[in-house]
């Protein structure tokens, strides 16, 4: 009598397609601990010549939106006014220009792949704005020749604002395509049509209330707002070189040390 | 299914000028049809890589996790193979 072992008849080798599912899978996870950056260098280096070909043929123009022009003219008189009371100083900020390669729905998330990075000496962090000084978003990755751009609308990233007259303080949660929503308490008073800023010392205009959402039954209401400008509709950008510079005018340091 | 080199390396010529120049889910929409289409789609393990290596960002919609359609891809290719499994088509 021959008895088959039982160890021959269970016995399965894996497939080819897990094994390399599998040894796909650890060298990701080995080359993201070790060598992060090879991969999405040799990725970006190979598609840039693409996408500057591409902007080549498809090059718009810059000229910031109506919408966006009479909100920032709104915001920069009453702006004066708040200065002409204030200490008297000044900012400076230097700004790069860049051409976006990719925009949304190109790009799966809220984000932008511009024609700048390490050779403008763009760095990760650096503000994003769109013609006209609106804040879009920062700096997420920097390659050679080209960078990735976070949206502050990309759904769920989250920052502090300013909403109204009354620089009411807040944390907006970004909801994707240009929209954010504001949590406040039902009884903080904000109307449609309120500015909202960022934290900056100039101006900083973000977007402008579009509708308030209040539910009898809880003690919040949801504010939605928006950017004055389409970020499906850009073409350029303007990027931030480094920190925003504050300086104090001369007149301002003379009255200090009179003091 | 029958498939020849020549219908892989179209398929890889294709998925590349969608990846270049159609929107993301255009590009996936292709991607996940040639993972049905060929018996054994490894392209789509590359394809998901490769898709993060340029445009992916650490959103906070996806836990700041940087290697979201590299993780959907390979999931994608499990359960297609798993699936294969029970089909005639492929064998």
């Amino acid at each position: 009598m021959n008895y088959v072992l039982k160890s021959s008849i269970h016995s399965k080798k894996m497939s080819l397609p897990m094994k390399t599912l599998i040894v796909f899978v650890a060298c990701v996870f080995l080359a993201h601990l070790f060598f992060p950056q090879v991969i999405p260098s040799l990725a970006s280096s190979i598609v840039s010549p693409f996408f500057k070909a591409q902007k080549e043929v498809l090059v718009g123009s810059f000229i910031p939106s109506e919408q966006a022009q009479n909100l920032l003219l709104e915001e920069a008189l009453r702006e004066n006014e708040e200065l002409k009371k204030g200490l008297g100083r000044t900012t400076t900020s230097r700004t790069t220009l860049a051409y976006i390669l990719k925009k949304p729905p190109f790009t799966l998330y809220d984000s932008y792949i511009i024609d700048i990075g390490k050779d403008f000496n763009t760095r990760v962090g650096n503000k994003v704005y769109a013609p006209g000084g609106i804040l879009l978003g920062e700096v997420a990755h920097v390659d050679t020749h080209s960078s990735r751009v976070k949206l502050y609308s990309s759904s769920g990233e989250k920052f502090d604002v300013f909403i109204g007259e009354k620089n009411i303080e807040a944390e907006a949660t970004g909801r994707g395509g240009g929209l954010f929503e504001v949590i406040i308490p039902r009884d903080v008073h904000v109307v449609e049509g309120d500015i909202v800023r960022v934290p900056r010392i100039s101006g900083g205009v973000f977007g402008r209330v579009e509708a308030i959402t209040l539910d009898a039954s809880r003690s919040f209401s949801s504010v939605i707002f928006a950017q004055p400008v389409n970020i499906y509709e850009q073409n350029w950008v303007l990027v931030e070189e480094g920190n925003e510079r504050v300086e104090e005018t001369q007149e301002t340091a003379t009255t200090t040390s009179k003091k | 299914m029958k498939t020849t080199p020549f219908i892989r390396l179209c398929a890889f010529l294709l998925s590349s000028i969608l990846f270049l120049y159609a929107p993301w889910w255009v590009f996936w929409i292709s991607v996940i049809a040639f993972l049905f289409y060929f018996p054994t789609y490894y392209e789509i393990l590359v394809w998901g890589l490769v898709y993060d290596s340029v445009y992916g960002i650490s959103s906070a919609g996806f836990g700041y996790f940087p290697y979201v359609c590299t993780a959907v891809g390979s999931i994608l290719f499990l359960c297609a193979y798993i699936l294969k499994k029970h089909l005639s088509v492929y064998e």
